[in-house]
C-alpha cells in the first residue's frame, strides 16, 4: 500500500469529519494519523540509538577458534520492537547463518550474541558489516536498514617447525656455529695450544703462557650471523598455472617457518614481496628489514598473513631494487615457482655484491632438473618443494 | 521445547487472535449497518450477534474447505449447502424474535405465497448486510491463510541447510528448479491488500456514522438520530490497527522462516505488550486533541492575532515602564504635578490599556476552547498540506501538462519575480543590520595588537588541512635533516630520495605521500580515519628523523669514531 492512499484516506476523514462537524470523525483521523506518525517516528527514533560493539581477539594462529562477542545495545528509551541482524562473514571461516535472527530490545537494553570463527586458512578477513533492519510495529512504512562498522581478523599462515635449514652465511661474528676457521670469533674461545712458527703473536695468551712455562696460543671457534632476507615471489605467472593457488600458499608457508627458525635462532630476518597487501591493496615492494626478535617475527607473520597473490613485478626486479639495501654476508632466500635465467642473472649480481643466495622452488615444478643443474652451475643452494611434507628435509 | 516448536505455538497465537479480531471488526460493521437500515426497515437486534455467527462460520469454513478448487463439484456442494444453513437458521432467528404464535402464522402464509411471504423486507435487508459480512470475511480468512503459506512451504521453512541443498540437487537430478522467488506467499502483499480492505470498510463506516448523524435525518424520520452511538466506528479503527500490527508480525514471521532467520523467543509476547501499549497511547492521544471546533477559521484567525497583539502591547508596556517611571519622578522633582498634594501616594501606573482581542464575539468564551479550535484548524490545514503534496507526487503528469498552460506560466513568473524581490529586500536588510553590527562591534571592541606568529594547530584543521600539514611538516624536517626537497621534485620523487636515508620508515613514508597527493589533488572527501593513518605515519617517519639526526651529530662530535 502506498503512503498516497493512506492520506488519501485521511483526506477523505477531514472532509467527513468537516461536513459533520463531529467528534467521531476527528477521534478516527487522530486515531489513524497517530498511529501513521507515531509508529513511524517510534521506529525511525529507537532504530537511532542502537549501537553495536564486537570484540574477539583481532589476531589468531591457524587452526585457531576465535569466539566472537557481538553486543547490540538500545541507547533510547524507547524499545526496538524488532530488529532483524545478518553479520557479514567470510566463508573461509564462519559457519553458516552464523548471526541471522531477529530480536527485540527494550528500552536501555542490550542483546549479546556470541559465536564462533573456525581459523582455517591464514588471510586477512573483513568481521562484519552488520546489517540492522527494523520497521515500525503496524507496517505502514518502509523498513529501515543500516550498516555497521567492519573489524579485521589476522590469520598467521602455518609455521612448521624446522630444524636444520641449510642456509649459507658469510657474515662473520655471530652465534651460529660454522666449520669454516675463516669466520673465526674472538669472543668465543675454544681451546689454546702450543705455539707453532707462523701463529700471529696477537693470538699469544701470555697469562697461560706464563703459567705452563711455554708459549701458548689460543684457539677461536667460527662463528657465523646468519643475516637473511626472504624474498618471497607472489607474481602468479611464475607459478605453474594449475597449482597456482597451493604453490603460492606453500610458498607462504615455507616463508613463515623459515622465518619462524632464524628468529627461534636469534638471528635477523627481512622479508621482501611482491605480492598484494590486502591492508592498503597496493602493489608497491615491500620490504622489512631483517630484525630480531618474536616482535619482528610477528610483523612478518602478519604480513605474510595478509598477503595476496597476483599478477604484479617479476622476482628479479624486486631483487633488483632491494638488495641494494642489505649488508655485506646477507643470505637471500628467493621463494619462487620458476627460476629463470633473469633470475639467476640477479643473483649473481647479489653474489658479487657479498650477498649469499638459495633458490626454493615451491609448489609443482616442470623443469627442476634444469634448474637444478643451472644452480649447481652458479653454485647456488637449490630446493624444490612440491608440498609440506617435502619440509620434512630440514626437519631430520 | 524447541524454538521451532515455540515459534510455531506464537504462530498459532497470532493467528488465533488474528481471527478473532476478524470476528470483532465485523461486528461493528454490523451494528453499523443495522442502524443504517434501521432508518427504513425494522432490523432484527440480534443482526450483530448473526453477524459475528456468520464471520466465524465463514473462517472456519474457508480453512476448511481451502483446498478444494474454486468451482469444482466439491466446492459448489460446499458453499450451497453452507448458504442453505445460514438462510434457514437467519429466517429461524427472524421468525423466532417475534414470538412462536407470529412463526405459526408465517408459516401458514408461506403456504399461500411463499416468495412473498418467505423473502420479507427485513428478512432481505438482514441477507444482504450477512452476505456482505461474510464475503468480508471470507476475503480476510483467505488472506490470512495466504499468510500462512502453503503445507510445502511450512515444510520448506523447517528444513535445515544441509535438507534444502538436497532438495535442490535432486530437483537438479530431475532438469528442474527451485526458484527461490515463488515459495512464499508475498506477506508484505497480502498485508497491504488487508490494510487497504479494512481503511475501506472504514471510511464506509465513517460516511454511514456520519449520514445517521446529520439534523435533517431528523425531518424524514421524525426522530433525533443525533444521539447514535458511534463506538462501534471507534471500535473497528482500534481493532483494525490491532489486526495491522498482528498480520504484520504474520508477514514479518513467514519471510523470516523462508530466510531460515532466528527469531527469539521474546517477540511474540513483547509485540503484544508493544502493541496494546501503542494503541492506549494512541486512545489518550485522540482523548487530548480536541474533535470539534466552536470557534469558524476566521473567529480563530482573529481571536489568534488578537492575543498577539496584547502580548506585543504587554512587552512594549514592560519596556516603556521604567522610562514612564523616569518622566513621572522628573516631572515631580521639577514641581510640575498634577495637583496631587501627597506625592508619596502614587497613582497605580498602567502602562497599556489593555483592549479585548479583535474579533471576540463572545468575551466569556473559554480559553480551552479557542486552543481547541487553533489545534483544530492548525492540523486540518497540516493534514490538507500533506494529502495534496502526496497527490502532486502522485500526478506529475497532470502537473507537468497544468505546466505548459500560458496561465501557469504567467503564474509562476509572477510567483518568482515576487520571490526575487522578497529575496533582494531580504538580504539588503541582513546586509544593513549585519554592518550596523559590524561598526558596532568595532566601536565597543578594543584594539589588539594581534601577534605576528601564529602556532598552527593541526586540531582545528580539516581533515584535508591536517595531511598537507604534516607532509610539509616532513619537508621542513627533512631540509633540516639534511635531505631538503629540490622544487624539482615531484612528492613520489622526494619520497623515493629520502627512503635511502629511511630505510627503516619506506612504508610510513610512501604512506604518507600517498596521502598527501590524495589531500591535495583529490575531490572526494578525507576522512578523519585517513588524517589519523597519516599522522600515526608522520609519527614514525618523524622518529626516524630524530634518530637519523642523533647518529649524524654523534658522528660529527666524535669524527673517529673511537
Amino acid at each position: 500500500m502506498k503512503m498516497g492512499d493512506y492520506w488519501l484516506f485521511l483526506f477523505i476523514l477531514l472532509v467527513v469529519a468537516a461536513i459533520v462537524r463531529g467528534d467521531f470523525a476527528f477521534s478516527v483521523l487522530y486515531l489513524f494519523l497517530g498511529a501513521l506518525l507515531l509508529g513511524k517516528w517510534w521506529s525511525g527514533k529507537a532504530f537511532t540509538n542502537i549501537t553495536s560493539n564486537r570484540y574477539f581477539d583481532s589476531h589468531t594462529f591457524l587452526g585457531e577458534a576465535v569466539p566472537i562477542r557481538l553486543e547490540v545495545r538500545n541507547r533510547g528509551w524507547l524499545p526496538v520492537v524488532w530488529l532483524r541482524l545478518y553479520e557479514s562473514l567470510p566463508v573461509e571461516l564462519a559457519v553458516l547463518n552464523a548471526v541471522n535472527q531477529v530480536i527485540t530490545l527494550g528500552a536501555r537494553s542490550q542483546c549479546v550474541l556470541t559465536y564462533n570463527l573456525q581459523a582455517r586458512k591464514r588471510g586477512y578477513y573483513a568481521i562484519g558489516p552488520l546489517f540492522a533492519s527494523t520497521g515500525d510495529i503496524l507496517g505502514l512504512s518502509s523498513e529501515q536498514h543500516d550498516k555497521g562498522g567492519v573489524d579485521h581478523l589476522t590469520v598467521y599462515p602455518k609455521i612448521i617447525p624446522l630444524t636444520r635449514p641449510r642456509l649459507p652465511s658469510h657474515s662473520p661474528q655471530g652465534t651460529l656455529k660454522s666449520n669454516q676457521p675463516i669466520f673465526e670469533d674472538p669472543s668465543r674461545l675454544l681451546s689454546k695450544r702450543d705455539y707453532t712458527a707462523g701463529d700471529s703473536l696477537r693470538r699469544v695468551d701470555w697469562k697461560t703462557s706464563a703459567i705452563v712455562g711455554r708459549l701458548q696460543v689460543k684457539q677461536f671457534e667460527p662463528s657465523i650471523a646468519l643475516e637473511t632476507v626472504i624474498f618471497l615471489d607472489l607474481n602468479l605467472p611464475d607459478y605453474e598455472s594449475h597449482f597456482r593457488i597451493d604453490s603460492t600458499e606453500l610458498a607462504i608457508v615455507i616463508s613463515a617457518s623459515l622465518a619462524s627458525w632464524v628468529i627461534a635462532k636469534k638471528q635477523a630476518v627481512g622479508l621482501a614481496t611482491n605480492g598484494v597487501d590486502q591492508l592498503d591493496g597496493s602493489q608497491s615492494p615491500r620490504l622489512l628489514l631483517p630484525r630480531k626478535g618474536r616482535s619482528h617475527l610477528i610483523h612478518i607473520l602478519e604480513t605474510l598473513a595478509r598477503l595476496q597473490a597476483a599478477e604484479t613485478y617479476p622476482i628479479d626486479d624486486l631483487l633488483r631494487r632491494e638488495s641494494l639495501h642489505l649488508s655485506w654476508g646477507a643470505t637471500l632466500v628467493v621463494i619462487t615457482g620458476k627460476a629463470d635465467d633473469i633470475l639467476f642473472d640477479s643473483l649473481f649480481q647479489a653474489r658479487r655484491r657479498g650477498l649469499n643466495a638459495v633458490i626454493i622452488l615451491a609448489g609443482r615444478i616442470v623443469d627442476w632438473q634444469e634448474t637444478k643443474r643451472k644452480a649447481e652451475l652458479f653454485g647456488f643452494p637449490a630446493y624444490a618443494f612440491q608440498n609440506e611434507q617435502d619440509l620434512d628435509l630440514w626437519r631430520q | 521445547m524447541s524454538i521451532t516448536e515455540d515459534n510455531q505455538r506464537n504462530g498459532w497465537w497470532v493467528l488465533a487472535v488474528s481471527h478473532s479480531l476478524i470476528v470483532l471488526l465485523m461486528v461493528c460493521l454490523t451494528i453499523s449497518f443495522a442502524q443504517f437500515f434501521g432508518l427504513f426497515i425494522p432490523v432484527s437486534r440480534v443482526l450483530p450477534v448473526l453477524g459475528g455467527g456468520i464471520v466465524m462460520e465463514a473462517i472456519l469454513t474457508y480453512r476448511v474447505t481451502r483446498k478444494l478448487s474454486p468451482f469444482s463439484t466439491e466446492w459448489l456442494l460446499a458453499r450451497g449447502a453452507e448458504w442453505v444453513v445460514i438462510l434457514a437458521i437467519v429466517k429461524l432467528v427472524t421468525e423466532l424474535q417475534h414470538g412462536i404464535p407470529t412463526f405459526m402464522s408465517d408459516l401458514a402464509a408461506w403456504q399461500e405465497n411463499f416468495a412473498y411471504a418467505f423473502f420479507t423486507g427485513e428478512y432481505l435487508s438482514m441477507l444482504f448486510v450477512l452476505f456482505f459480512v461474510w464475503a468480508c470475511s471470507t476475503l480476510y480468512a483467505s488472506d490470512l491463510a495466504e499468510m500462512e503459506g502453503s503445507d510445502f512451504f511450512s515444510g520448506y521453512a523447517n528444513m535445515n541447510n544441509a535438507e534444502i541443498a538436497q532438495v535442490r540437487s535432486t530437483a537438479a537430478l530431475y532438469g528442474m528448479h527451485v526458484d527461490d522467488d515463488t515459495l512464499p506467499s508475498n506477506c508484505r502483499e497480502i498485508h497491504n491488500r488487508l490494510l487497504s480492505r479494512t481503511l475501506t470498510i472504514g471510511i464506509l463506516m465513517v460516511v454511514i456514522a456520519g449520514f445517521l448523524r446529520q439534523d435533517r435525518i431528523t425531518i424524514w424520520q421524525g426522530q433525533s438520530l443525533a444521539q447514535v452511538s458511534v463506538i462501534n466506528v471507534i471500535l473497528y479503527f482500534i481493532f483494525g490497527i490491532a489486526l495491522s500490527s498482528l498480520t504484520n508480525l504474520s508477514a514479518l514471521r513467514t519471510a523470516w522462516r523462508y530466510e531460515h532467520v532466528a527469531i527469539t523467543l521474546h517477540l511474540t509476547p513483547r509485540w503484544a505488550f508493544y502493541c496494546l501499549t501503542f494503541i492506549i497511547g494512541l486512545g489518550i492521544l485522540t482523548f487530548i486533541l480536541p474533535t470539534s471546533y466552536s470557534l469558524g477559521l476566521l473567529d480563530t484567525l482573529m481571536y489568534v492575532l488578537g492575543v498577539l497583539r496584547i502580548i506585543v502591547e504587554f512587552v512594549i508596556g514592560v519596556i516603556m515602564l521604567p522610562v514612564l517611571l523616569i518622566f513621572k519622578l522628573l516631572s515631580n522633582l521639577l514641581g510640575g504635578g498634577n495637583g496631587n498634594d501627597n506625592p508619596g501616594e502614587s497613582q497605580p501606573i498602567n502602562p497599556v490599556e489593555t483592549p479585548a482581542p479583535i474579533g471576540i464575539q463572545n468575551p466569556s468564551l473559554p480559553w480551552w476552547d479557542v486552543v481547541r479550535s487553533s489545534l483544530f484548524w492548525a492540523i486540518f490545514f497540516i493534514i490538507i498540506g500533506i494529502a495534496t503534496y502526496q497527490y502532486i507526487q502522485q500526478n506529475r503528469v497532470l502537473f507537468s501538462a497544468l505546466k505548459s498552460l500560458s496561465l501557469w506560466r504567467w503564474l509562476m513568473q509572477a510567483w518568482h519575480w515576487l520571490k526575487v524581490k522578497v529575496k533582494v529586500v531580504r538580504c539588503g536588510l541582513a546586509s544593513a543590520v549585519k554592518d550596523g553590527l559590524v561598526k558596532i562591534n568595532a566601536i565597543r571592541s578594543k584594539p589588539v595588537q594581534k601577534s605576528e606568529w601564529r602556532i598552527a594547530n593541526p586540531y582545528r584543521m580539516t581533515p584535508r588541512q591536517q595531511i598537507i600539514f604534516f607532509y610539509l611538516a616532513l619537508a621542513r624536517r627533512g631540509r633540516e635533516a639534511g635531505f631538503p626537497r629540490h622544487a624539482s621534485q615531484t612528492p613520489y620523487e622526494y619520497a623515493q630520495f629520502i627512503t635511502y636515508e629511511l630505510a627503516d620508515e619506506r612504508d610510513a613514508l610512501i604512506e604518507l605521500t600517498e596521502g598527501f597527493i590524495d589531500a591535495r589533488y583529490s575531490l572526494h572527501d578525507v576522512t578523519p580515519e585517513k588524517a589519523n593513518k597519516i599522522k600515526q605515519a608522520w609519527a614514525r617517519v618523524r622518529d626516524g628523523l630524530r634518530s637519523k639526526s642523533k647518529r649524524s651529530g654523534k658522528k660529527k662530535s666524535n669524527p673517529t669514531g673511537s
